[in-house]
């Protein structure tokens, strides 16, 4: 196309930008660079496939033919550079794929640039407070101080079984993720239901008969009910819940995502009863705001912080007492500031750094592929040295030889990228599986339009950087024909050294950080944890208030329980299970000892031998002390703590009033999280005051998993007032709470993998067409009396110092880089020698394999036969 | 006098996007056809396409085109606007002659 043209249409693209600037800057800009990104490439895409067509001339077609025909004869190189490209683009776009809609995608939300979240905090603990939410009162100030600014709030879903809610039989009891949002939630959002919406009334319903309002995803809309458009009216309930429905009053656009770290399956309207923010800081609303025309997010900070000094009262008594003692002095104390967080920086704080980290890392992958690649050709440029002497001889021009350079690339790339495609498609399946669940992107993880052109992209650049050295050395070479243009550099290649040490120092940046990981993951499977994993976690819910604290109603289901046939032992804990958080409870520590990293643990009869904690002196308290609250049992870490240089075993302590004598000494257990050991206090259910979060623990007979369908019959004989709340086997629990842990340990593990692959790949494919090119030489020396063992040791030998300089840089690199992954590592440094030792000791039987398989076969030649060639 | 030439489909979907344009008194130019192609086929085009099919109707002589004063908002680039030629017209005729012609008479069942 001509120049001119592509300046007309740069022209146009601007004058568009800078219309739609007026949305939103930034969002302008990507839409510019995106378009421009999309129109070249097309234009570029046209042009080959014209050219491939034989539009532009035949001589490039006859090119191809003769670059296939290349190929065909050297399927080592051809395999050897299409599996790097495959396996790098594969892995770099099922990276993008996933970050695409973290890092690239503009917010699926009207002029995004202009909202923000609202963070109010106290000035005088500024830095030194985590995120604060609003109150109700808060919104309702802000709201009649700054009429202009249109403010929303939503209680955001939070993960974990207290966030979801199984649906009715009518939609096959599904779990669902929900979030709670005020009327003017979507306004602020600018987001238009595609099928009904809320009634104005849906936020004034007072009754807890009336049916709640809910807009459903576009997901769930597809997925429980079909995409059925008579959808709205219907009514559906919570299988737990009964006397809890929910009217489906609209259906949500399919771009829609919750502006939260959790997606949501559901919006309820936030009604009177559960108000977002309650009548006080009684639940902790996220508030948003659309800033103004011509007013910058610090003119409404002032003035948010003008009207918060004008109004610092609590009007909820209960709260305005709670607020007068030490503890809610600290925690209600009237805001007096803001910061005015841009979402998308709120959207990104959390797994922006994560993303980006995994791109650079994605990108370095592929540097290493194009890195490879660069050194094949160029390997595969002595053999081809006589070709280009005898196109230059008959009057090709530059242009000519760097086509016909890049048509022996382009094959490769084109047919290593779809190999790279296809293969990212189930890769993004596994990538999907691991990601945690609070990794929340802005739209579906898919190999989509932007993710093809991503590749696309990719291969392009690719093709046109590796073609450049290749190209510049096929046109410095003289134009002999007859001499010894192809045996005078037959030694590898300075160039090719220098490749080479490139690759192994990038390989041993990755495979460094790879071993780290997964080494770190590695450490923590094989910790105790302190109690038996094979028990099955019933997590229950109580609609009533139980009579003597829940002792009672518990006995009565753990008795039913326990008479399931194939039951071997059931117990009850009374803590939050596997849920990464800690509760006190009513245990008094010794005076001077406080119940630091401790959690305390109220357990049934039963439970000790469901969980068979590890006891390392005394004895489990037995049923009758459980029952009367007489006895405990506490873990190594508190039994330390307590009573430093003294036996524990006899020793007492109080809980509400009555005394407890400690009776045994169990291992540390991780029922917090599997990578976070806490002490525990396990204390008799009859010292409780109330129940809290149940969970039934439930073992089978002789290994087999437990009846969990007579299980659950037989909690809901015990009556209505108890029902099961969700179902999870240990392991199953366990493994939900290191999901970050294995997703970085799968990524960075594939990285180091990929990365040895290549290197292995690239070395093999670049001695093997070495070796090839010496076949005479080596048939001389074998004939001279040369051993095979000195060849192998000659070919090898001639990569090994490439191989240890880049050993020496990538170390070097490593060293520096680690740093960034102390956070994600267990209980073990980044600079752990044997995980070091372990990458160093990889990379070496990569590169040794790849230079020794190919001189091994090379050093195989009869010495007559090597002799003839040439 | 040879018939006038029969165009592709995308070609005369461009072309009629030109002469709509320029009929409503607009400059017809990248931004202003692209986004009347799309509003009226509600059909997802590639800008790039757009752009390559104009440069290749001003070649075959079947658009002509002109430049305007260059302007900031453009970064000081000129816009390069399109105007349907004769021989346009002629060919969107003869296209639109031929497939009515096929079209004749036959009934498509199911």
């Amino acid at each position: 196309m001509d120049p001119t043209i592509l300046q007309d249409i740069a022209g146009d693209l601007e004058e568009e930008r800078r219309r739609r600037a007026a949305a939103g800057s930034t969002a302008a800009r990507v839409w510019f660079w995106r378009t421009w990104l999309g129109i070249r490439l097309y234009v570029a895409w046209q042009g080959l496939t014209d050219a491939i067509r034989g539009a532009r001339g035949p001589r490039l077609h006859g090119e191809w033919r003769t670059t296939l025909r290349f190929l065909r004869a050297s399927p080592v190189y051809a395999l050897a550079g299409m599996a790097v490209i495959a396996l790098s683009t594969g892995l770099s776009t099922t990276v993008f794929a996933v970050v695409d809609g973290v890092l690239l995608t503009s917010l699926p939300f009207d002029r995004p640039d202009q909202l923000v979240l609202i963070r109010p905090g106290h000035r005088e603990r500024a830095g030194r407070e985590g995120a604060l939410a609003a109150s109700g009162n808060d919104l309702a100030m802000w709201r009649a101080a700054l009429p202009d600014v249109p403010l929303g709030a939503a209680n955001m879903p939070f993960g974990g079984p207290g966030g979801r809610m199984p649906l009715g039989p009518e939609v096959n009891a599904i779990q669902v993720q929900t979030a709670v949002v005020d009327g003017e939630f979507l306004h602020v959002l600018g987001v238009q239901p595609i099928l009904g919406g809320f009634p104005e009334s849906a936020f004034r319903v007072t009754s807890r008969d009336t049916p709640r309002s809910a807009l459903l995803s576009h997901a769930l809309w597809q997925t429980a009910f079909g995409g059925d458009p008579h959808v709205v009216g219907r009514i559906i309930t919570v299988t737990e819940q009964p006397r809890v429905a929910f009217e489906i009053d609209g259906v949500l656009p399919k771009s829609f995502v919750v502006p939260s770290r959790m997606d949501a399956d559901m919006l309820l309207a936030a009604t009177p009863l559960v108000q977002p923010g309650g009548v006080a800081r009684r639940s902790f609303p996220q508030v948003f705001a659309r800033l103004p025309r011509g007013q910058s997010a610090a003119v409404v900070r002032q003035r948010l912080e003008a009207a918060m000094a004008a109004a610092p009262v609590l009007s909820d008594p209960a709260m305005a007492a709670f607020a007068a003692t030490p503890v809610g002095r600290q925690q209600l104390a009237p805001y007096n500031t803001v910061t005015l967080v841009p979402l998308r920086d709120f959207l990104t704080e959390w797994q922006g750094p994560i993303a980006l980290a995994v791109f650079v890392t994605a990108l370095l992958l592929l540097a290493l592929g194009g890195v490879n690649v660069s050194g094949l050709v160029a390997a595969r440029g002595q053999r081809r040295a006589r070709a280009v002497a005898i196109r230059r001889a008959l009057g090709a021009g530059t242009w000519a030889i760097i086509r016909f350079v890049f048509a022996e690339v382009a094959v490769l790339v084109i047919a290593g990228t779809a190999a790279g495609f296809a293969l990212a498609r189930p890769m993004l399946s596994v990538t999907v599986a691991l990601l945690p669940t609070n990794f929340h992107p802005m739209k579906a993880i898919a190999i989509d339009w932007r993710v093809a052109e991503f590749a696309a992209l990719c291969a392009l650049v690719g093709a046109v950087l590796v073609t450049v050295a290749p190209a510049r050395r096929a046109l410095r070479r003289p134009v002999v024909l007859q001499g010894d243009v192809v045996t005078a550099t037959r030694r590898l290649s300075r160039g090719s050294r220098v490749n080479v040490a490139i690759q192994v120092a990038i390989a041993t940046t990755l495979a460094v950080g790879g071993s780290l990981l997964v080494g770190s993951l590695v450490r923590l499977w094989q910790q105790p944890l302190g109690f038996d994993r094979s028990a099955t976690a019933v997590s229950l819910r109580l609609r009533r208030a139980p009579s003597a604290g829940g002792r009672e109603d518990i006995s009565a289901v753990l008795d039913r329980v326990r008479r399931v046939p194939g039951v071997d032992a059931a117990g009850v804990m009374d803590a939050m299970l596997l849920q990464q958080a800690m509760q006190g409870g009513a245990v008094d520590s010794p005076p001077g000892r406080p119940k630091n990293d401790m959690v305390d643990m109220p357990v049934t009869p039963g439970f000790f031998d469901v969980t068979r904690p590890v006891l390392l002196a005394g004895r489990f308290p037995t049923a009758a002390e459980l029952e009367a609250g007489t006895a405990l049992l506490v873990s190594d870490s508190v039994a330390r703590e307590f009573w430093p240089g003294a036996p524990a075993v006899g020793q007492t302590l109080t809980a509400n009033g009555a005394t407890l004598t400690v009776v045994g000494v169990a291992e540390e257990a991780r029922y917090m999280s599997w990578d976070y050991s806490v002490g525990v206090i396990y204390e008799p259910y009859a010292t409780l005051g109330s129940t809290r979060s149940p969970n039934l623990l439930v073992r089978g007979r002789n290994g087999a998993n437990p009846p969990i369908g007579d299980v659950l019959a037989a909690i809901g004989s015990a009556g209505s007032w108890v029902t099961a709340a969700r179902v999870d086997p240990l392991n199953d629990l366990l493994a939900a709470t290191i999901r970050e842990r294995r997703f970085d340990a799968w990524f960075f593990g594939t990285f180091a993998g990929g990365g040895l692959a290549i290197v292995l790949t690239g070395l093999l494919g670049l001695v093997a067409m070495t070796a090839a090119e010496r076949t005479r030489e080596v048939g001389v020396r074998m004939a001279l009396g040369a051993t095979r063992e000195r060849v192998v040791g000659l070919l090898v030998g001639e990569t090994a110092n490439a191989v240890a300089a880049g050993l020496a840089v990538g170390g070097l690199v490593a060293a520096w880089a680690v740093r960034y992954l102390k956070s994600s590592m267990y209980e073990m440094g980044v600079y752990d020698p044997r995980l070091w030792m372990l990458a160093a000791l990889a990379l070496v039987i990569a590169a040794g394999l790849g230079a020794f398989i190919p001189a091994t076969r090379a050093s195989r030649i009869d010495a007559v036969t090597a002799l003839r060639e040439d | 006098m040879a018939p006038p030439e029969l165009l592709g489909e995308f070609e005369q979907l461009v072309i009629l996007a030109v002469l709509r344009t320029s009929q409503d008194d607009r400059q017809a130019y990248g931004i202003t056809v692209y986004d009347e192609l799309v509003a009226r086929t509600g059909r997802r085009v590639a800008r790039g396409a757009v752009y390559m099919t104009l440069d290749r109707l001003e070649k075959k002589g079947l658009l002509t085109s002109y430049v305007t004063a260059p302007t900031a908002n453009r970064g000081g680039r000129a816009r390069r606007c399109y105007r349907g030629t004769r021989t346009a017209t002629a060919a969107l005729r003869a296209s639109r002659t031929a497939l009515q012609r096929l079209w004749e008479g036959l009934e498509l069942g199911g």
